[in-house]
């Protein structure tokens, strides 16, 4: 599987704050992948620096096997780029976006971008500013599918929408990137429009990647441990969150499990647990960087 | 024969030059021309003067500076299209549009102006040739001058647009800048684009200037030089000195500086400078666009989210 | 041919997918040489990956109840629905049992309870 997108040791900071730290990830062709984290973990960040509007204070970040060269042209014709805040020209008919992106792109489908529109029902010779935010959405992906990229770097797409365009928004999205095999990077705050949606899930949190799998594969390797106050550590096990209320702790482990006796209940958590479990840890461990106090559930001993 | 001019600038036409939107300070020569409608003449006068500023504003400050606001620039520059191919067709496109129209506009200005000459002609005692176009009143808005004004404004408000990155400041930016290249030009550096040429005043016997002359032209100052066949007399001093000595010692001036061989006169660039004058200012002003247009490319290039 | 995506049931998605097929087969939805919709159709009716889609496709060719021909697309080839002759003598059959259960005593709640337990029993028991 060649590599569309490669990060190592990926950082970029503003002024005294890191943005992002040390990310190393590998996005492979035809994939779907998800990043999730919530806000401020860097996400926009490591998707300006994908797409070259961004230079990084350290590391390397390479597209189809090219560093980026924010000044260059080439990797610009073979990435579409949609911003979290969807820029787009208000005072401008729907056919002038449209006129837009051929004029700027070497590679136009000419006949795509009003496809998608029509399908959803947008007319091309209205003013962007009367239309909704969602059908505004639907003319920025048209625009940006239109460029017939091979990689879709797309940062929060259905930020805001209603959950009609965002099902809208997904099917546009999804049913173009069926026929071609585009590969594709978007990021989301929320776990569950990412799940059905994704075969790699990476998890973005406190500027620092926590996780970088299938999304097959973390169901399958994490599970939610139920049990009182003294848990059996066990090596080959990885707790990734605990947390404790009254008498009862609830663990997030990975890997492969003993049997843990009768006192503990083993649960299948689904991928929202999983990543509210990254989450929390992430959370924690900046806290006690921060100095303040350690929490008190750790690994128990034996009772 | 060695023509030595010091200029005395009369300092309050040149600040009043140097105000983009003010105009109706400056015009005296104006104002001796047309004695009816004169506030008419000298408002139009100040909204023609001000016309290139304000293209500048308008068009210029808002063409990168908006998009980075608006966040519209991480829309175009991640479409297939170097930064610089774009802010170049970008800018060409406005470029065109404003010299179509300033040309146009050029076309009126220069009837009007041509009726305030006809007009001042007749009312005043300035001896006619037809050439007070090079006055500083009216030079800047006849001719060549307006479109490489207008070239340069719109420049300037892009470049200092994609410096700052906000339209506001650039506006204000803008302003400033193109006020003070307009003093530095009135002030420094158009008299000096053609050789200026002296005439002396007319002296009575004893040293008396009896008038002063006004040749057609432009008054730039009035200056002084060497009497020719009376170098001797200066005794080996330079000629500034022999005046600022002749200004401290507390006799008159013109009697001193005439017994050291001086005469005082008028220094003016004549109507027949006006298109050397015209082209030369051009040139410059439409270099330092281009400059600017470099600036603004290494400004587009160096962006960073 | 409509697809759901329960997000809830903890089945993963191309699960689902072929359960759907294999449903709509045995009610005469689908019948052989009928075409399935296409991934394109798929994604764009509910918002799934395309892998999804490929992956529920190629388990129901496994399985021996499509086939794919390249350029057109994926064609039912085989039915699980019952040989419709059949169908008049189990209903009758299934009526008989009802009186018999009726007469023993049982009502509508505890019959129908009989037959999902046996469903269940017999979902188990199925390859």
């Amino acid at each position: 599987m060649t590599a569309v997108l490669e990060t190592r040791g990926l950082g970029r900071r503003y002024g005294a704050k890191w943005g992002l730290r040390d990310c190393s990830l590998t996005v492979s062709e035809g994939s779907i992948t998800g990043l999730v984290g919530p806000n401020g973990a860097g996400k926009s960040t490591l998707l300006r620096l994908a797409a070259g509007l961004s230079r990084p204070s350290e590391g390397t970040v390479s597209v189809f096997g090219q560093p980026i060269d924010p000044n260059g042209t080439e990797h610009l014709g073979r990435i579409g780029y949609l911003d979290q805040h969807r820029p787009i020209y208000g005072s401008f008919r729907v056919r002038d976006m449209l006129t837009l992106g051929r004029k700027l792109n070497t590679e136009w489908d000419d006949a795509l971008a009003p496809q998608l529109l029509a399908e959803v029902g947008i007319p091309l010779n209205v003013r962007v500013h009367t239309l909704s935010i969602g059908q505004q959405a639907q003319v920025s992906l048209a625009v940006c599918l239109a460029k017939r990229p091979d990689l879709l770097l797309l940062d929060e797409p259905a930020g805001s929408l209603d959950p009609l365009a965002r099902q809208q928004l997904f099917q546009a999205l999804l049913g173009t990137v069926a026929e071609r095999g585009t590969t594709v990077f978007l990021s989301s705050h929320i776990v569950s429009e990412l799940e059905p949606v994704c075969d790699n899930l990476i998890i973005l949190a406190a500027s620092a990647v926590r996780l970088s799998e299938s999304t097959e594969d973390i169901v399958a390797t994490h599970k939610l441990i139920i049990g009182g106050p003294g848990i059996i550590s066990t090596p080959g096990v990885e707790v990734i969150s605990t947390k404790t209320s009254g008498r009862q702790t609830h663990l997030l482990v990975r890997g492969v499990l003993p049997n843990l006796g009768p006192d503990c209940e083993v649960l299948q958590p689904d991928l929202q647990e999983v990543v509210l479990g990254y989450l929390t840890q992430a959370g924690q461990q900046s806290a006690v960087s921060d100095g303040s106090s350690t929490d008190s559930a750790q690994i128990g001993v034996l009772p | 024969m060695v023509l030595v001019a010091h200029w005395y600038q009369d300092a309050s036409p040149a600040l009043a030059h140097s105000r983009c939107l003010l105009g109706s300070v400056r015009y005296q020569n104006l104002y001796d021309a047309v004695t009816s409608a004169t506030t008419q003449a000298t408002v139009i006068a100040a909204v023609l003067y001000a016309a290139p500023c304000l293209v500048g504003i308008i068009l210029g400050a808002p063409l990168v500076a908006a998009e980075i606001e608006r966040r519209t620039n991480r829309l175009v520059w991640t479409q297939s299209i170097s930064r610089s191919r774009w802010l170049i067709i970008k800018w060409a496109l406005v470029a065109v549009a404003v010299v179509a129209l300033v040309s146009v506009f050029q076309l009126v200005t220069q009837w009007w102006t041509g009726q305030v000459v006809m007009r001042g002609l007749e009312n005043s005692q300035i001896p006619t040739s037809g050439t007070n176009r090079i006055e500083r009143s009216m030079f800047g808005i006849t001719g060549v001058v307006p479109v490489a004004y207008s070239l340069f404004a719109l420049m300037l408000g892009t470049a200092l647009g994609a410096v700052l990155r906000r339209t506001a400041w650039a506006v204000l930016a803008t302003v400033a800048g193109y006020a003070a290249a307009a003093w530095v030009m009135l002030t420094w550096v158009r008299q000096h684009l053609a050789a200026t040429v002296f005439v002396p005043y007319p002296t009575s016997q004893n040293a008396q200037v009896l008038s002063s002359p006004r040749p057609v032209g432009w008054p730039v100052g009035f200056g002084y030089q060497v009497i020719p066949g009376k170098e001797h007399l200066l005794g080996g001093s330079s000629p500034g000195a022999v005046v600022s000595r002749c200004q401290t010692s507390g006799s008159d001036l013109y009697q001193c500086a005439t017994a050291h061989g001086l005469q005082f006169g008028q220094v003016y660039q004549p109507g027949s400078h006006y298109w050397a004058l015209q082209w030369s200012e051009a040139g410059i002003y439409v270099a330092a666009a281009i400059a600017l247009l470099g600036v603004t490319i290494w400004a587009v290039r160096r962006w960073r989210a | 041919m409509r697809f759901r995506l329960d997000r809830h049931s903890g089945l993963p998605a191309y699960r689902q997918l072929v359960d759907q097929v294999r449903h709509a087969l045995r009610l005469g939805v689908l019948c052989p040489g009928d075409q399935l919709p296409t991934v394109r159709e798929v994604v764009k009716q509910i918002a799934i990956n395309p892998n999804t889609v490929h992956r529920a496709y190629r388990e129901l060719e496994q399985q021996g109840l499509t086939e794919g021909r390249p350029g057109s697309g994926t064609f039912v080839k085989r039915s699980l629905s019952t040989v419709p002759e059949e169908q008049p003598m189990l209903q009758r059959r299934l009526e008989e049992w009802i009186d018999a259960a009726r007469q023993a005593g049982l009502g509508d709640e505890a019959i129908e309870a009989l037959v999902a337990e046996a469903l269940h029993t017999s979902e188990e028991e199925e390859p």
